[in-house]
């Protein structure tokens, strides 16, 4: 097989505005903590990062590899329960918990990616959201692990080496370095030969055949990134709520699905676009409106997601890439750049 | 052995419900290839419907059963038309996206008007139970049973025995040459989603004769839907029903064999064993 792309140089006059935009960007968010003083905001910001990063690792195997799961949160919960379970039960640093949990992830994504990865299309969605029904069953039976009723942390290491803080700024900082952490594996990906033989097998499975990609290995590898970045959001999350329970941890998959696609699939910038939609306005429509029990938070989430998918098949990331195809459309006009990213 | 026969009843009339709840999610797939996320959410909303008029009008499950299939009737055209219409030629992720959405704002609006409170129509006019072989049941859930074979009986003989269904299925078979002789394929999508979504609102309808209703209420079907769908093979009428009594007697003899807690897990287990066995399902002719 000839892996032998052109290579393009990353420091270049076209690529100047996107990396002085990140750098910018990334300056404000380091920021951002030292004059948010309200705790709310801080919160909405850190649910963005978090959710992003599970975007991602959504996006890897579902927006790359074309495998619809609709049982992402399987692995959060492995995350999120192995280092949970590890550190209430063993007294293992969460830290070490969250290796260990993305470990077991990836073990436990082998072993259902074996199998499944046989099935086409929505077969394959619907036997990962059976999965998801037969894992929150397991725990929620299951003594060991807490059951229905969760495990709950004693609250009373704190700091850094434990990873719990009683602050929420840590957090923040650990969130944003994990969905920067899931950018580094989009990159891994999509500047590699790995990316462009994803897109080729979510296009066709037979082509990506026939040219002599090995189809499994390239989906295994794409469910090893996935879990991985799936399980160590689940850690974090247990981290930051401090608990751990079979409807915080498995119950995320429709969630983490819906703002992906939202923002826009087998897009970098796709899951923190969708989550940085989606994520406040569920949050503050929550705080503000569901005091009186009422569902307006939720029918505004729906119709959101309903409105979007008619008007912007591709995504918010399609809006942003239209008006930036016309902000640039007489550079554009010159270059003749292709108007659609993949193969 | 009086245990054994009363699981076996019941789980073949819950079945034979869940059989009448996956054929409508069984047309649309077969004839759009597009899977319904939100088919039960549906089912739900017939189920209020039902106990509204029954609360408000005082009128029965058994009568509404016309009034409410035909609003669902209507309801599936029009969200169709509305919703559905645009996403048809995308890729499975946008018309994934699309039904989640409407689940999303299904319950949403159910838990809005109706709030979240477990409803329940009290004293309808099929009530009590009855005996079958050694097995007591409650009625209302014989006559949804009964009634569910029957309406897929009715179903069945449209889609095999009408010039619609001839269209329909033309449909299902190629979309891009169905037009060359002079099907209009919108308005067969149209009146996929109308019936599916009228045969799954008729089986709400039963349901909600002995159910509890509250905004959740689809999730569980759901699952149970797409399992007998998958089982049985999209597009097959048959499969949808004997898939859906499979499942029904799985769930009831799992529940009694091993335990209740873990009846749906060993579905969910076997769904999986068989898909990779046979991976267009039992009746499923597409490849």
């Amino acid at each position: 097989m000839n892996r032998t792309f052109v290579k393009r140089s990353f420091w270049t006059k076209k690529n100047a505005f996107p990396i002085a935009a990140f750098l910018t960007l990334t300056a404000v968010a380091l920021l951002a903590p030292v004059y948010i003083k309200i705790l709310f905001p801080l919160h909405v910001l850190i649910m963005i990062y978090l959710y992003s990063a599970l975007g991602t690792s959504w996006n890897i195997l579902s927006g790359y590899a074309g495998q619809i799961s609709l049982g992402q949160s399987v692995f959060v919960g492995v995350g999120g329960y192995t280092s949970s379970v590890l550190f209430v039960s063993y007294g293992v640093n969460p830290w070490l918990g969250m290796i260990a949990g993305a470990l077991l992830a990836a073990i436990f994504g082998w072993l259902i990616g074996k199998p499944c990865f046989r099935l086409s299309g929505r077969y394959f969605a619907i036997a990962t959201m059976a999965v998801v029904q037969i894992a929150y069953i397991i725990v929620t039976r299951w003594e060991f692990v807490g059951g229905a009723r969760g495990i709950y942390f004693p609250l009373k290491n704190w700091g850094l080496r434990f990873f719990a803080f009683r602050a929420k700024a840590p957090y923040y900082y650990i969130a944003f370095g994990l969905m920067l952490f899931s950018f580094l594996m989009v990159l891994i990906i999509e500047k590699s030969h790995i990316g462009y033989y994803l897109k080729t097998i979510r296009e066709d499975e037979d082509v990506a055949k026939a040219l002599g990609i090995d189809v499994p290995k390239y989906k295994a590898i794409a469910m090893a990134f996935s879990t991985t970045l799936a399980a160590m959001g689940g850690t974090f999350l247990a981290q930051y709520l401090l608990f751990a329970d079979p409807d915080s941890l498995f119950m995320l998959s429709i969630p983490i699905m819906l703002l992906t696609v939202m923002g826009g699939t087998g897009s970098m910038f796709g899951p923190l676009i969708g989550a940085g939609v989606l994520i406040p306005v569920q949050e503050y429509a929550r705080a503000y409106w569901s005091g009186s029990g009422q569902a307006l938070d939720q029918i505004l989430y729906g119709l959101i997601i309903v409105v979007i998918v008619i008007l912007q098949p591709r995504g918010l990331i399609g809006i942003f890439e239209g008006a930036r195809r016309r902000f640039f459309r007489s550079e554009a006009a010159q270059t003749k750049t292709p108007q659609r990213e993949g193969i | 052995m009086e245990h054994i026969e009363q699981v076996l009843v019941s789980g073949l009339f819950a079945g034979m419900v869940y059989g009448l709840i996956s054929i409508g999610l069984s047309l649309i797939w077969g004839i759009m290839d597009m899977v319904n996320f939100a088919h039960s959410d549906f089912m739900m909303l017939a189920m209020y419907f039902t106990y509204l008029l029954f609360s408000k009008l005082g009128l029965d499950p058994l009568f509404s059963l016309p009034l409410v299939a035909a609003g669902m009737f209507c309801l599936g055209v029009l969200t169709y038309f509305l919703v559905i219409r645009h996403v048809i030629g995308g890729e499975l992720v946008q018309q994934t996206l699309c039904t989640f959405g409407l689940v999303v704002l299904l319950q949403s609006v159910a838990q809005y008007l109706w709030t979240g409170n477990y409803q329940m129509i009290n004293e309808p006019l099929v009530s009590g139970n009855i005996r079958i072989f050694a097995a007591s049941l409650s009625k209302g859930q014989v006559v949804a049973g009964v009634a569910s074979l029957f309406l897929a009986g009715a179903i069945w003989w449209v889609i095999q025995k009408t010039r619609i269904g001839w269209a329909l299925m033309a449909t299902a078979q190629n979309r891009y040459s169905a037009p060359l002789v002079g099907i209009k394929v919108d308005r067969m999508f149209a009146l996929a989603w109308g019936i599916g979504l009228a045969s799954v609102g008729a089986a709400g309808v039963f349901l909600a004769n002995y159910y509890y209703i509250y905004p959740q209420v689809g999730a569980t079907f759901q699952l149970l839907a797409l399992v007998a769908v998958a089982l049985g093979g999209f597009g097959s009428i048959p499969g949808a029903i004997v898939a859906g009594i499979a499942v029904g007697l799985i769930e009831a003899l799992s529940g009694y064999l091993i335990e209740p807690a873990y009846k749906y897990l060993v579905v969910f287990s076997l769904y999986i064993v068989v898909v990779l066995v046979r991976p267009h399902g039992f009746f499923g002719t597409h490849s």
